[in-house]
This record gives C-alpha cells, structure tokens and sequence, in this order.
C-alpha cells in the first residue's frame, strides 16, 4: 500500500477513536457533533455540545484533562480544543437517542421516553422524525417500536442527503436496547415536485392525526 | 395429548399467557400439556388449558422415547408420519432477536437421545409452532405451510409494533391471537410500568 493512503487509513483511524474518547469523557454534555482536523502543529478538535458548562467544567478543568488524555492516550504533541455551544439540539440525532438513552437508564418508560423526544424534535422545527426502540422492551420477547411524525423520505436523494440519523445502544437489566433516530431538519426541497409529494404526504397525516383525536 | 410446551422463562407474563390460551383454543384442552410448571400460581392459570407437569420434561423420562422436540437449531426437517406417532415438545420461550438457541441450550442439548426436528429455520412465537406442527401431523408438509417473517400491528397512525418472529398464515393473514393484540395495544404499557416500578423499589 501506498504511504499516502496508509498516512490516511492512519489518521482516519487516530480520528475515530479521538471521537470515541471524547463521547465516553462527555456524555453528560450531550454531544452533537465532534470535528478532528490535523493541522501542522498537531490535532484541531471543534466540539459542538448541548451544554457547554458541563463540557468544560469548572476553570475549563475538564476540557484541560481531555486534552492532557488525548495527548497522553494518541501521542500527540499539540492539541487544541474548541467547544462550541449548539444551536436547536433538538434536530440532531445523537442529541435525541442520548436523551433517549438517559430516560431509559434512568427507569422511565420507552414509549413515554420516545413521545417526549418525538415532540422535542417537532417543537424545534423539525419537517419530520422517526424513533425506534428495539430489544426485550421490559417483556420477556423480543420487539421493535416505531415511532413517528411528520415525514421522512425513506429512499432516493433526499434521504441520502437530508435525514440525518443516529443509533445508540444501551445495556439495561433485560438487555441491550437499540436507539435509533431519524430527523428530517427544516430544509429548502429543492425539487417542485418533491416539495409537493411532501405536502400531500402532510396533508394525509394531519387527517389521519384528526382522526385518532376524533 | 400430543403436544408439550416446556415453560423456560422466568415469570410467566400476560403475552406468553395468552400465546398459551391461543395453543390450546388451536389444539384443544386435552391435546396440550405444560412442563416445568414451576409455581403453584402457574399451574393455577395453565390448569384451563392443559395438563400440569412440575417437572420438567428433561426429568420425565417416561416420555422419552415418545417425544420429538422442535427445536430451530435441529438439523433434519419434522415429517408428516413423525409428526403424526410421536408427541411434539415446543420450548416455551419467548424468543430474542436474533435468536440465541436457547430451546436447544435448555432441553435439546439435556436430552441428546431424544430425537429433535426443526419446522423449518425461523423462529416462531409459541401458539405459531403449534399451529404448523398441528397443520404437518394432519398430512401437509411444511412446504405447503405459509409464513410471514414478521408482523407490523398498527397501534395508530405514529407509533408501530414489528414483531421480529415468523408467524403462519390462516387464511391469508397471520396467525395471531385478536386478545394479544388488544393486549399489546391497550393494556401492555400499564404492565411494563408496574414491573419497571418494581424492580425500582427492589
């Protein structure tokens, strides 16, 4: 192989597990997203959290421990850490299935769990959301529950290029419980025709939604 | 009797409850037996639908020579003429997903002498088993026998239940009992929070 291309599989490595550091040190900051970029002196890592008091901790006492880790656990001589605090993270997928996550852990009741997060995610704006929890949910056989509102395109372009997705998994006393989320964020369809399946598709759910009220 | 459904769970909850009341309106009361009745509450609520064995059918060996367990991990297929002389023993289990084999970790790997046939390589709920075992021991094969490998039960229009586990057709649709579906659409949530209550207060 090539030095470029193992310098690469290298470094994408290096970053996957940089990644997977910081979400085990952070978990309670709700992590929205983790950007792990090399430059000449070392690593740029730009992390996006829910709550960034929590992330930096007192004095930014934290933040200096992962950093000292990350060159400690990597190797590396120079890092430099930005947190930055997110904006709506309640459109982002890992946000949502941590949440999920935490309910769980903490005793409360999936399908509650799934409701709250499936409005948080409407109330932030979202065109559509889709929840599903599955495992030994508290009975003894297995299952699958979905969860969902609005819409969410399931194939072709636009479900490659706007749903964004995330899955987590959680080890509780039955078992392990799989997360899985999918959020359609508030985006300019660029296509007519798209735009106008969607709006049938809207119109068919709220009377569907009138009906179940009714 | 002809059929046999060794309990393997560890409480015995409304679903399997009523996967069992849904066996034994299939097979008939007399026809159907459950082993490894372990309390005297269970044996309270299975008396209606069958007959009670504390013990397990690994300890009744007076069976064994008569019995064929269904087990998925089995290698040769049940025949109509087997399924037809011996007495079938179906593991009462509620089933992960995937499955972990545990009719094979629990009794067919217990017994070796006994022989063991598969109803084909998915996993089946309880009543389902029954259903085909009854459907190949009354002359079809298990070719002719339809199946589905899962179900969607529409609780409303945003919120789902898939069911992982492979369920005969009757008639065209699956077969699954109409008292389990109200269960799982009404009643189901109101359990599991007691039971998570409990297990918060032990």
């Amino acid at each position: 192989m090539p030095t470029t291309a193992k310098q690469f599989i290298r470094f994408s490595l290096m970053q996957a597990e940089v990644k997977e550091y910081i979400q085990n040190k952070l978990k309670e900051a709700g992590i929205v997203n983790i950007d792990v970029q090399q430059i000449a002196t070392g690593l740029r890592v730009i992390i996006d959290v829910e709550r960034p008091k929590l992330a930096l901790g007192s004095h930014g006492i934290k933040i200096k421990e992962i950093e000292e880790g990350i060159k400690a656990n990597f190797n590396v001589k120079n890092v430099e850490l930005f947190v930055n605090e997110a904006q709506n993270p309640a459109l982002y997928p890992s946000v949502i299935a941590s949440r999920i996550a935490s309910a769980l852990e903490r005793g409360i009741h999936f399908r509650r769990a799934a409701n709250m997060a499936l409005k948080q995610i409407m109330e932030a704006g979202a065109l559509g959301a889709e929840i599903t929890i599955s495992g030994k949910l508290v009975s003894e056989r297995s299952r699958f529950e979905k969860f969902r509102f609005g819409i969410i395109p399931k194939s072709g372009q636009p479900a490659h290029e706007y749903v964004k997705k995330a899955v987590m998994h959680v080890l509780l006393k039955p078992g392990i419980f799989g997360v899985k989320v999918k959020i359609l964020p508030p985006v300019e369809l660029p296509d007519d025709k798209l735009r106008k399946v969607m709006q049938l598709a809207r119109e068919k759910l709220t009377g569907k939604a009138e009906e179940v009220k009714q | 009797m002809k059929y046999i459904v060794e309990l393997r769970e560890r409480i015995l909850t409304k679903w399997m409850l009523l996967e069992l009341e849904h066996a034994s309106s299939i097979v008939g009361k007399e026809m159907l037996a459950f082993t490894n009745v372990r309390f005297k509450k269970w044996a309270q609520l299975l008396e209606p639908l069958g007959k009670i064995y504390k013990s397990s059918i690994v300890n009744l060996k007076e069976f064994h020579d008569k019995i064929i367990i269904l087990d998925p991990k089995a290698n040769e297929t049940l025949s109509i003429e087997e399924a037809k002389e011996a007495i079938l023993v179906i593991g009462g289990i509620m089933g992960n997903y995937p499955p972990k084999g545990r009719t094979y970790k629990y009794i067919t790997s217990k017994i070796p002498s006994v022989r063991a046939r598969n109803i084909g390589k998915h996993q089946f709920s309880i009543d389902g088993a029954i259903f085909i075992a009854k459907k190949i021991a009354e002359g079809n094969p298990l070719e002719s026998i339809p199946f589905v490998k899962s179900i969607r039960i529409e609780i409303d229009p945003f919120h789902e239940i898939i069911l992982p586990f492979a369920y005969p057709l009757s008639n065209g649709k699956p077969l699954i009992y109409d008292k389990l579906i109200e269960y799982l659409k009404f009643e189901i949530e109101m359990d599991e929070e007691r039971m998570l209550q409990r297990v918060k207060q032990s």
